[in-house]
């Protein structure tokens, strides 16, 4: 998949870097063709290994000890076993905060992955203005949670909110969005809708465009009207890209994405109604300082988040479609 | 003859109709939260509850954008929001590029398990390393400054960077570097007037994504920002609705709020409007692994 530099086998007479030795086929000084490549390699990559190990791994492994402790910032941490896991799975909170969570994958995300295949499939005609209607889907997208957050509580405001009031003038009795437990989490999902929407159609679209005229041309010679074209040749195409989306989806949900949105609109509340399992983490970790049990919430969630991984994947052998496979 | 040709007519013009009035409608659901803030934005305090909503503010209040910057050292925020993207942008655009190009061009034992090591860390919750993070950042002294925002990029940039520009490099073929190769370039040369020439397109998505990124953090500087002096925008914006009355429910039809709401996007709005065909671009590269 890669392309190799092939000077290996090609004229023997390189000249290399410093000094302008001429370098016989293989050797130049002590080391061969193939480990100076390595070496400068390793060198160029060094900074991220460096970086992996002090912010990834580091702290990756910093957690899973911590999450053994006892740890408040003030004092040094005290080991205290699994005393933190033990605590933290029995917590109420725990599986409010699981139940929200997953409650809210299970609808945003076939939600996402529909509602931004529709704009895709929107934005695939040939219209003037096309390319205008696809800088206004993907805005939204491109502007902080923070104010996109902001601004869709002014509209969800639920007596002098925008959408309330549309929703009276057709007769309808509008809930109390962010007040309400019912209907906070809706809330939240109307903005997730809106941020991502634009993004995912964009990731659809190109999707949608890279599907071969041909196969669609061959499908109406053999006499497909639309609806099989669709069943027959575009989902089954659309499988990986349906597949990764919703993954990623996943994942941003559970990791981090519902934070900001859940922090800033209703805290958590109401009565813990939108209490994600990212402010689990955060709100132990940093507001209650107790780092030990922050890090086994967080660890289990890793956990989680890849046994999810692994099933998804292994379960995705069965209905994703690779145009390689035949 | 000309009847069926004046039906079809009508009919394409109402289909195109159809058409433009669906796209619209589905376009205002993108666009409406933006409308409505600018309008609320510019209202008056008194006329912010008013019942029906009105669109049009009257009068129009364009201080209550001057006033955001009294409320709160707003103008500082923008400053630090600056400083952090543009450290993080050098990072991510300079050391990225270059480890990219470490994966593209060379061959070492490892590389591709590396690789996907890297890939891997985009899968990982930012709140699992978050916290052991934080307490690193803690030990060095660094909580409540603005380096863990920017340090992190010095060492590789951010994976998603690190990839975009690893596919557009292994996109492009082999000769020019051989033919510097050639003449004597060391690899380094090669990277600075082979490569990077070649590669405006991706460094422009690169810096695009790396900027919005930063500009947009909430979780990071929420963390690592303690004093007021330090905020950027995003958490200056929620120090603006603590301002306006503190809490979650409270006075969410503040208008100043919703200034420095419009405020903080600007930039953003403006930079992807400029940069959207790389950004949209960066965006489709990325997908495609």
């Amino acid at each position: 998949m890669t392309l190799q530099p092939d000077d290996l086998e090609r004229a023997p007479t390189h000249s290399h870097g410093s000094g302008g030795e001429k370098l016989s086929r293989v050797r130049l000084g002590h080391y061969s063709l193939e480990k100076r490549e390595a070496l400068v390699g390793y060198c160029l990559i060094l900074p991220w290994i460096l970086g992996f190990i002090i912010f990834t791994l580091g702290p990756l492994l910093g957690s899973l000890w911590l999450s053994f402790q006892r740890y408040g910032l003030l004092s040094a941490p005290t080991p205290v076993g699994i005393d933190n896991y033990v605590t933290g799975v029995t917590s109420k909170l725990f599986s409010k905060s699981l139940q929200v969570t997953a409650t809210f994958c299970l609808a945003a995300v076939p939600m996402g992955v529909i509602g931004s295949l529709f704009c895709a499939i929107l934005l695939n005609q040939r219209l003037r203005g096309i390319l205008i209607y696809r800088t206004l889907f993907f805005i939204p997208s491109v502007v902080s949670s923070v104010a996109g957050t902001l601004m869709w509580t002014s509209i969800l405001h639920n007596r002098f909110g925008l959408l309330n009031y549309w929703l009276r003038l057709v007769g309808l009795s509008p809930p109390n969005w962010f007040a309400s437990t019912a209907w906070a989490l809706p809330a939240l999902l109307i903005i997730a809708m809106w941020t991502v929407g634009g993004p995912n159609a964009i990731i659809f679209l190109g999707a949608l465009q890279s599907i071969p005229q041909e196969f669609y041309e061959a499908a109406r010679i053999d006499g497909a009207n639309r609806l099989s074209a669709w069943r027959h040749i575009t989902i089954p195409l659309l499988t990986p890209t349906i597949f990764f989306m919703t993954i990623m989806s996943i994942i941003w949900v559970f990791a981090q994405g519902s934070f900001t949105m859940a922090y800033l609109a209703t805290g958590g509340g109401p009565n813990y109604a939108t209490y994600f399992y990212s402010l689990l983490v955060y709100e132990n970790a940093f507001r209650f300082s107790k780092l030990g049990l922050g890090s086994a919430y967080a660890w289990i969630l890793f956990v989680l988040l890849i046994g999810l991984t692994f099933a998804y994947f292994r379960l995705g052998k069965y209905w994703v479609y690779y145009a390689s496979d035949k | 003859m000309t009847r069926t040709n004046v039906t079809n007519l009508i009919r394409t013009s109402i289909s195109r109709l159809l058409k433009h009035g669906l796209m619209l409608f589905v376009s205002a659901f993108f666009m409406v939260p933006f409308l409505w803030t600018i309008s609320l934005s510019l209202k008056a305090a008194g006329q912010l509850l008013q019942y029906p909503p009105q669109w049009i503010p009257d009068p129009i209040q364009w201080t209550n954008y001057l006033r955001v910057f009294e409320v709160l050292p707003f103008a500082q925020f923008y400053g630090n929001t600056l400083l952090v993207s543009a450290l993080v942008l050098a990072g991510d655009l300079i050391v990225g590029s270059m480890v990219a190009y470490g994966f593209a061009r060379f061959r070492f034992p490892g590389r591709d398990t590396l690789f996907l090591m890297l890939i891997s860390v985009l899968m990982l919750p930012a709140i699992v390393v978050l916290v052991p993070e934080f307490i690193l950042m803690k030990l060095v002294g660094w909580l409540d400054s603005m380096r863990p925002l920017w340090v992190p990029h010095l060492f590789g940039g951010s994976p998603v960077i690190v990839f975009l520009f690893r596919q557009y490099f292994l996109s492009i073929p082999m000769d020019l570097d051989e033919a510097a190769r050639i003449d004597g370039a060391g690899p380094l040369r090669i990277f600075w007037q082979v490569l990077v020439p070649m590669s405006k397109p991706v460094f422009i998505s690169a810096a695009i994504f790396s900027w919005m990124g930063v500009w947009n953090d909430f979780l990071r500087p929420l963390v690592y920002l303690r004093r007021k002096e330090l905020f950027t925008l995003a958490i200056g914006l929620k120090a603006l609705r603590d301002a306006g009355g503190g809490g979650v429910a409270s006075k969410p039809m503040d208008d100043l709020l919703m200034a420095g709401a419009m405020l903080s996007m600007i930039p953003a709005l403006l930079i992807f409007i400029a940069g959207q065909r790389y950004f949209i671009k960066g965006m489709e590269l990325q997908f495609y692994k």
